[in-house]
């Protein structure tokens, strides 16, 4: 388990604590309620499920005297929260105003003066499984990378990631165009799929305290070798870092070759599907573990506030990694100050609402509050 | 029939043989080769050429960082070993193209390069076969005599099989740290010539490595001055982009010349 205390980057802009330092003499002070830190921290599976009844309003906080010569000093605690807007068609929306949002914290409209769009550049790792279910074609993913950092800005930032039996990082962040193509010929394939220490490595490892907007771009088809994490602590540690995910799988090629491979072998003869059974089976096996990791992986999109795509080929990856770029070009940084300053290192559960029915909204499910 | 019998006997003998070596297999505990196994090898003697091979053969995990190359080349490991695990590092096959001379004499090294990688995918270790984690091949062979019916035969098949099963180095539930591929600077350059690496070493290793050079002029001559050759230079501004040809090169006297 993580300690909350040292998450970096878990609130954008300073950390919050409103202190009061009385004045040499003055009379003692009354100290403010405190709301109960009742915040378990669930797993991330649990914090995809309905959010908890709205608990009762807290009870007004007692005034506090404030004496000639005290010195009240408050900290500014924000929330950042990258959103996506579609419009019914699922057409990206990119022109909306502050007043056109509504944000829920566990249940509790946040009030609108607290809230702020601002433009924050983005820093995104793009991740690539060098295992043998993607080295065949690492050249479609290097065209992918290449076109999806032309569609970026110029202040966003690039790192590339590899992982198979290890998690190594090929070109930390960078905004030259130049030393990514460079770092995409570093890339080469290797054996086993270290998918959860890697996405865990690229969290706490890769985002320090920066401002920025915080992403990874995935290609995988998310069956992980196992021997290292899970992908429970990956996920947590992700909603810790705020960063979002986009998982470009490759699950549907698979599952498509895989079950060309059974058709072929299950319209032999009787002998023919005996002999071939072990080889059935492991396919059958195969088809199980893709559904499985494609269930995984939409929730960790889901809950992280990204998408999971599934192209149908290698050829379609440069159009896939194109759409992600689209999608954070478009993607809003929606900044609020919590009602709720208990630094308890709870989980707090989010939601974010367009004033127009018809625009659905996109964003993580929450964030980990800091912990004294 | 006969053959499908005979076919059925064969791949029972060859999963037995299988599930025989990956037992074997399993006691074995063969951790990533790593720096300090290197010099081992090189410490005991060993000749250049098998541990080459071993390196070629093993799981690695090599820190190549200047600081560490330096301490490698310091411990008496020869720089065609250094190339050996720089390739190994890349997931290219070693070979006599990587020593110097070779090198040098096929001129345009970028495009070299990148037909090695274009056949990485193809070499790679661990990409040579699609069964998962593990690698291996089987020869056997099936006589057989008797009549027309399999059952009646008699069938003598002898087969082996060689499997190597490979696992991730790593223990259970341990998270591994990020690898960080060393970025180069002008620093590294100057350590590395001063610890007596040769041009193409040094080349290959800013083709191979995300650098952060400064090539302003005030410092491109500090470079020279510490006897950076004008490969090296060449190498270093293709790595950061700089397609221009070289601003000044120092003349015999030192005075630049256009």
């Amino acid at each position: 388990m993580f300690s909350s205390g040292d998450r970096p980057g878990l609130i954008a802009g300073a950390q919050t604590r409103a202190r009061k330092t009385p004045a040499p003499g003055s009379p003692k002070r009354q100290k403010s309620s405190v709301r109960p830190t009742a915040s378990p921290t669930p797993s991330w599976i649990d914090l995809l499920g309905e959010p908890p009844p709205a608990p009762p309003a807290p009870a007004p906080k007692p005034e506090q005297e404030i004496a000639p010569g005290d010195v009240i000093s408050v900290e500014t605690t924000e929330v950042m929260l990258p959103v996506t807007v579609r419009d019914d068609k699922g057409r990206l929306v990119s022109a909306l105003a502050r007043d056109d949002f509504r944000v829920f914290e566990d249940n509790h409209e946040q009030p609108l003066r607290d809230l702020a769009l601002r433009q924050v550049p983005v820093d995104a790792i793009l991740m690539v499984d060098t295992s043998s279910s993607t080295a065949r074609n690492l050249d479609d993913f290097r065209r992918a990378a290449e076109g999806f950092a032309q569609r970026l800005g110029s202040d966003d930032r690039i790192s590339l990631i590899k992982f198979d039996d290890s998690v190594q990082l090929l070109q930390n962040w960078t905004k030259s165009r130049f030393q990514l193509q460079r770092a995409l010929t570093r890339i080469v394939p290797g054996m086993f799929t270290r998918f959860n220490d890697a996405l865990l490595l690229a969290a706490r490892e890769q985002y320090g305290s920066s401002g920025s907007r915080r992403a990874v771009i995935v290609l995988t088809d998310g069956i992980d070798s196992g021997r290292g994490t899970t992908l429970e602590n990956a996920a947590r540690a992700l909603l810790e870092a705020q960063v979002t995910v986009y998982v470009v799988s490759n699950t549907e090629i698979s599952r498509a070759a895989k079950l060309a491979d059974l058709d072929s072998l299950t319209r032999g003869t009787d002998a023919a599907q005996r002999f071939n059974k072990l080889q059935i089976d492991d396919l059958r096996m195969g088809l199980q573990a893709l559904d499985q990791s494609e269930q995984m992986l939409a929730q960790l999109t889901e809950a992280t506030g990204g998408r999971l795509y599934k192209p149908k080929s290698f050829d379609a990856l440069e159009a896939t990694y194109a759409e992600v770029a689209e999608e954070l070009r478009h993607q809003y940084a929606l900044y609020y100050t919590p009602q709720n300053k208990t630094r308890d290192g709870g989980f707090r559960r989010v939601r974010v609402e367009a004033t127009n029915p018809s625009y659905q909204t996109h964003t993580r499910i929450g964030y980990f509050a800091p912990k004294t | 029939m006969k053959v499908f019998i005979l076919n059925r006997t064969l791949l029972i003998l060859v999963c037995f043989g299988v599930c025989c070596v990956s037992l074997s297999a399993q006691t074995a505990s063969d951790g990533p080769l790593t720096n300090q196994a290197v010099v081992k090898l090189v410490k005991a003697n060993f000749k250049e050429k098998t541990i080459i091979s071993i390196i070629g053969s093993r799981v690695t995990r090599f820190d190549l960082s200047t600081e560490r190359m330096i301490d490698l080349k310091r411990s008496g490991v020869s720089e065609r070993i250094i190339l050996a695990m720089l390739a190994r590092q890349q997931g290219f096959d070693f070979d006599d193209s990587w020593n110097d001379e070779a090198f040098f004499s096929e001129g345009n090294d970028a495009q070299k390069i990148d037909k090695q990688g274009g056949s990485a995918g193809n070499s790679a270790p661990g990409n040579s076969t699609d069964i998962f984690g593990s690698s291996g091949g089987f020869h056997g062979s099936t006589r057989s005599k008797g009549g027309n019916s399999a059952s009646g035969g008699d069938t003598i098949t002898t087969g082996s099989a060689t499997v190597r099963i490979l696992r991730p180095p790593s223990e259970a539930g341990a998270v591994q740290k990020l690898e960080k591929v060393a970025t180069l600077t002008n620093d590294s350059i100057v350590e590395l010539i001063e610890a007596g690496f040769s041009e193409g070493t040094i080349i290959r290793r800013i083709e191979q490595s995300p650098v952060e050079f400064d090539l302003s002029p005030e410092k491109l001559a500090e470079l020279r001055k510490h006897r950076v050759s004008e490969k090296i230079l060449s190498a270093m501004k293709t790595a950061t982009g700089d397609t221009s040809e070289t601003r000044s090169q120092p003349t015999l006297n030192g005075t630049p010349r256009r």
